[in-house]
């Protein structure tokens, strides 16, 4: 689930958009939803994993290999987001 | 997609094996994933797994399908848990059908390598002094 909401601190035509974070990265945060701010259009993926760094210190040492999900796939880090997609932080997977 | 493959995420661990074997499997190759009791050297009374399910399911679907095609298999079955899965119980079961063995455990072994690299599924290991009540051993954690 993405929340959204004004953003009093970014720019005026941002968006703050919530990460789910999931499994051993959630535990790290200590939160299941990290906010970033996206310029529609302009913030790239890769901008998103780094203030996601930013953030949440106890990440940054997992986010080189992570991958951000835009609407339930994969991206690449140049990819713009246009603000209204669903994100999610996906690292340390483990299945099976 | 279709009934070739088939995709489940079930809450806790995994009941036996149903397995309908299609006409023209001539080989059946079934893999299992149980809890250990130890994770590196720490004892563990269970595994929690975690799943993102939309994105999950469409990674699993995407893959099994792939998998089918690329190796001929008749059909491809997955079924993995989320929540609580105490050591000794199945928490991933694969079951590749194919009309030839060789096709059908290339398949498995490729799945697993790629399920563990890219799909959506997390783990987190339950230590035996964290008591597992029976809430918490089969609820799903996915939001």
């Amino acid at each position: 689930m993405t929340t959204e909401s004004s953003s009093d601190s970014a720019d005026a035509t941002s968006r703050r958009v919530g990460v789910l974070i999931f499994g051993p990265q959630a535990e790290l945060a200590g939160k299941r939803c990290i906010d970033v701010d996206i310029c529609p259009g302009q913030t790239t993926a890769g901008e998103v994993l780094q203030q996601l760094g930013e953030a949440c210190e106890n990440l940054q040492a997992s986010l080189p290999l992570s991958r951000l999900a835009v609407n339930h796939a994969f991206c690449n880090t140049e990819q713009p987001l246009k603000g209204d997609e669903e994100l999610a932080l996906i690292g340390m997977v483990g299945g099976g | 997609m279709n009934s070739a493959v088939t995709v489940q995420l079930v809450d806790g661990p995994l009941a036996e094996p149903v397995i309908d074997a299609p006409v023209g499997a001539g080989a059946v190759v079934l893999f299992e994933g149980r809890t250990r009791p130890l994770e590196g050297e720490k004892e563990i009374g269970a595994l929690r797994y975690e799943a993102y399910p939309p994105m999950t399911m469409h990674q699993l679907e995407d893959l099994a399908d792939r998998l089918r095609r690329e190796h001929q298999l008749v059909s491809i079955h997955v079924e993995h848990s989320v929540g609580c899965v105490p050591v000794g119980q199945v928490s991933f079961r694969l079951i590749a059908c194919a009309p030839h063995r060789k096709p059908a455990l290339r398949a498995i072994d490729e799945f697993i390598d790629e399920m563990k690299r890219d799909v959506a599924l997390w783990k987190l290991p339950v230590y035996t002094k964290t008591k597992v009540n029976a809430a918490e051993r089969g609820r799903a954690v996915a939001r």
